[in-house]
């Protein structure tokens, strides 16, 4: 009988040794990153599902990181110069009044299925995205009509002024897909297929966990020998596993990383670690129409009393910059000589006492997102400062739905009192922003202060008038806007995040730009 | 007993009936914004309003359910709120790979824990007993996340003699097409004759299938030692001994019978249980399975998603507890 079981065991260890013997065999006739026969393969540990939804008229998540590689835009953002540069467009034009836009469109570019790219293409591709009313959507609703002038030109009328060169550089909604692409339901792309003119066409996808892409061949812009031929982009949710798949050369890049991972990657020579900002910012919003944050003065107390220097250096070990208001670095409108609080119990008691508002028993209820440590670490910390001032914060981590529904209620005084979240474009322009969270709304969506100046409202329009025609005004209207908001105190400008990339030493290239967050353009990567 | 077959299949369409009734209630009553999360997070009001026609959520919620009901029984379980295909594509997709995961950890659990068992009890209080017993509360007790973590630390980073995760090798994926018959990868390499990807597949599948196997293990051999136990001090165990019958055939013939009813019932719940919560183990082992569709159309408040799973729960609950009480029925001393 003992022998028996023995005999199980040792069974089970013939096994074990005989599967990771094979296993191994497999692993060294492929490495990833090297070249492979004719192929060159990079693989992307992502922290999520690649993407949700691959209709690039619907998609608005995670899936920018794929469709990005495999569809091309009319314009791409560069956070560089600060500038739209041309994509699938050679060039633009726009009348002084910002409401018609030519297009002048690249000639000799092939989609994947092997049709031509031209203005009926692009015409159809953003009219699909507009009558679908999904995702992203919206970013189009100035565009009235979208006219094909001739082969290579596209015309759009706008109903007021937009800017339609940002619009159409978008990190959503923006995809030039293939006419007969174009005639299909969200379902043919989501089995798997796609007709972009991108430098990488999907091979295979499985669903929720990895997508795979080879090269295309025609692409417009040409194919060099040391850039890679083959793409995963794999979903690797534990960030200890994309830390190991990196260390072991499995993986080329990764991002996401906490704090101790981050630490032991910097020492590691065999990958190279690089901090970017991004244009994600988390703000706290003041409900401004309940009492007594409708106290201006009571506001500015909240607002000197946060610990902005502990989040950032502490809970962010410093990766995060405390934000200069709402606009973020690399795009118009951000200024480093806007007024920044600091937390000084002092001065927040002294604006306390001039609010005339009485602390005695005074609750505050904070609402966020649940699940978020670094927003549960600075809500303690606030408490613990708040208490000096005799305000007790009640702090409620909620389901989002929750947040946004209580957020939503039409009585003022049955909404929270506070609200972290935080925000980032959906196209490369500050109007995001302002549109958003500045701009009174009749039905309450996202101005989640509640802001509701008429002078405001002025000029956030007055802006969208001029942002696609004057930059300098724009940058002084943006200033204003935000000089008052801060000076009202609406908003917690808490910080400005910034994202880790960790990639191989070989892996060479890659530059992340915060207007594509998460994307690896792999075309402008090569090995090295 | 066919007759009780057809009766407790009844019962349980009853079951899954009231538990579909109750799902559907509590999701839609629950605050949230279906057709807001169907446009996408910065849904404007326009686009709402068109979600909401097309969704159907302006009809009264009795004829919601009404409808719902209507589409289930042609099988159509409606479409996620959050990748917007069929919850049936999504089940097709995301079960097999758990199954075939869950699958083998109780194979394995049955083919280890019950001689584990076995010997535990033939050698009670001696050595091997308590190896064996300090083994089962272990693996009963430790965490499987930390145990996962683990495994990965020795055999992938230190030994690297396993992968760190995932169905196959990136390699795999891109050199090789992937059989899909039944979904049931190892299972469709087989048949199809693919055995670059069979051995890739059956490498990738250890250390998860072992990290979800232990839990079963320990419970399989703690219930098998005790009922053991029990039944050997059975005046017909006795018997049989004082005939002078062989010990082997004593143990495993006489006495193992009687102790399997108890051990098939919490083997079928516990099989139950572990299809909808392997989660913590399949994000680590990134397996493309179900525990990780179950959180987040939680999380996200899906509820054509969440109705799907819950469906397809509770029917297993059903089926495995069907096939325990047939088992168990088979002793001919239990009356139907």
């Amino acid at each position: 009988m003992k022998k028996g079981f023995a005999g199980i065991l040792a069974l089970a260890l013939a096994i074990m040794m005989l599967l990771s013997a094979c296993g191994q065999g497999g692993q060294q006739d492929s490495s990833t990153g090297k070249q492979n026969g004719a192929k060159r393969i990079a693989y992307y540990a992502y922290g999520s599902e690649p993407y949700i939804d691959l209709d690039p008229s619907v998609e608005y998540s995670n899936g920018l990181i794929v469709l990005h590689n495999v569809y091309e835009t009319l314009t791409r953002y560069d956070n560089k110069t600060e500038e739209v540069k041309p994509l699938l467009a050679e060039s633009w034009e726009v009348d002084p009044e910002g409401k018609v836009w030519l297009f002048k469109i690249k000639e000799n570019v092939k989609f994947h299925d092997g049709t031509d790219l031209n203005a009926e293409a692009v015409q159809k591709s953003i009219q699909r995205t507009i009558d679908m009313k999904m995702g992203a959507a919206f970013v189009w609703d100035s565009v009235e009509e979208i006219n094909v002038k001739d082969d290579y030109t596209v015309e759009f009328k706008l109903s007021y002024p937009a800017p339609l060169d940002l619009i159409a550089s978008g990190s959503y909604a923006a995809f030039i897909m293939s006419p007969n692409a174009v005639e299909q339901n969200s379902d043919w792309f989501n089995a798997g297929n796609a007709a972009g003119t991108g430098p990488y066409k999907i091979q295979k996808i499985t669903k929720g966990e990895e997508v795979i892409f080879t090269k295309f061949d025609e692409y417009w812009g040409g194919w060099k020998d040391n850039q890679y031929t083959d793409i995963i982009i794999k979903k690797v949710a534990e960030g200890s596993a994309r830390r190991q798949l990196l260390e072991k050369g499995d993986a080329q890049v990764a991002t996401s990383f906490s704090v101790t991972d981050l630490k032991a990657l910097r020492d590691n020579k065999s990958v190279v670690v690089s901090d970017h900002e991004t244009w994600r910012n988390v703000i706290g919003f003041f409900n401004s129409e309940k009492a007594p944050l409708d106290n201006k003065d009571f506001r500015i107390a909240l607002a000197y009393a946060f610990p902005y220097d502990e989040t950032i250096n502490e809970i962010k070990e410093g990766l995060a910059v405390q934000s200069y208001g709402l606009i973020p670095k690399g795009l118009i409108g951000y200024d480093e000589s806007l007024f920044r609080y600091s937390l000084d119990m002092d001065k927040a008691q002294e604006h306390l006492d001039k609010s005339g508002v009485d602390t005695n028993g005074l609750k505050l209820e904070m609402t966020f997102t649940s699940g978020n440590e670094v927003y549960r670490n600075f809500a303690q910390l606030y408490k613990i400062n708040l208490q000096k001032l005799g305000i007790e914060l009640d702090i409620r981590e909620m389901n989002w739905d929750n947040v946004w529904e209580k957020s939503k209620n039409p009585k003022p005084e049955d909404r929270q009192d506070m609200l972290v979240m935080n925000w980032w474009p959906d196209y490369a322009s500050p109007l995001s922003w302002l549109q958003s969270l500045v701009l009174s709304e009749e039905e309450i969506l996202f101005n989640l202060s509640y802001v509701n100046d008429p002078a405001l409202d002025a000029k956030v329009a007055e802006i969208e008038q001029f942002i696609a025609v004057d930059k300098e005004k724009t940058h002084d209207l943006i200033v204003e806007v935000q000089k008052k908001i801060i000076e009202d105190a609406y908003f917690l400008h808490i910080y400005d995040d910034m994202s880790s990339w960790v990639t191989d030493v070989h892996f060479k290239g890659f530059e992340p730009n915060p207007a594509y967050e998460g994307v690896v353009f792999f075309y402008d990567t090569y090995f090295e | 007993m066919a007759r009780y077959i057809v009766r407790r299949i009844l019962l349980g369409l009853i079951v899954l009936l009231g538990v579909i009734t109750i799902t559907f209630t509590i999701t839609r009553v629950i605050p949230s914004n279906p057709a807001a999360k169907w446009v996408g997070p910065r849904a404007t009001p326009e686009q709402i309003k068109a979600a909401e026609e097309e969704l159907g959520l302006n009809d009264p919620l009795p004829v919601q359910f009404f409808n719902y009901i209507k589409d289930l029984s042609k099988g159509d379980f409606g479409r996620s709120l959050r990748t917007h295909q069929p919850v049936k594509d999504e089940l097709i997709a995301f079960v097999p790979p758990t199954l075939e995961l869950v699958l083998l950890a109780f194979v394995l659990a049955v083919l280890i824990g019950i001689p584990l068992g076995i010997y535990s009890a033939k050698k009670k209080d001696k050595a091997l007993d308590h190896i064996s017993r300090l083994f089962s509360i272990g693996s009963v007790s430790l965490p499987t996340f930390w145990v996962a973590l683990i495994f990965q630390l020795i055999f992938y980073r230190v030994l690297g003699i396993f992968p760190l995760g995932g169905r196959v090798s990136t390699e795999t994926t891109i050199f090789y097409d992937l059989p899909n018959i039944t979904g049931l990868l190892i299972f469709d390499s087989l048949i199809t004759g693919n055995w670059a990807v069979l051995k890739d597949a059956l490498w990738h599948i250890v250390l998860p299938c072992i990290t979800i196997a232990l839990y079963p293990i320990g419970l399989v051999a703690r219930m098998t030692r005790s009922a053991l136990l029990e039944v050997l001090n059975e005046d017909y165990i006795t018997a049989a001994k004082s005939y002078g019958l062989p010990e082997k055939i004593v143990l495993w013939k006489y006495a193992l019978k009687n102790t399997l009813g108890a051990t098939a019932t919490v083997l079928a719940l516990s099989l139950g249980y572990t299809l909808v919560n392997t989660f913590l183990v399949e994000t680590i082992f990134s397996w493309p399975g179900l525990g990780s569709y179950v959180a987040t159309s939680v999380v996200t408040l899906d509820y054509p998603s969440i109705m799907g799973v819950t469906i397809f729960s509770t029917a297993n609950y059903i089926v495995l507890n069907l096939i325990a009480d047939i088992i168990i029925a088979t002793d001919p001393r239990i009356r139907l």
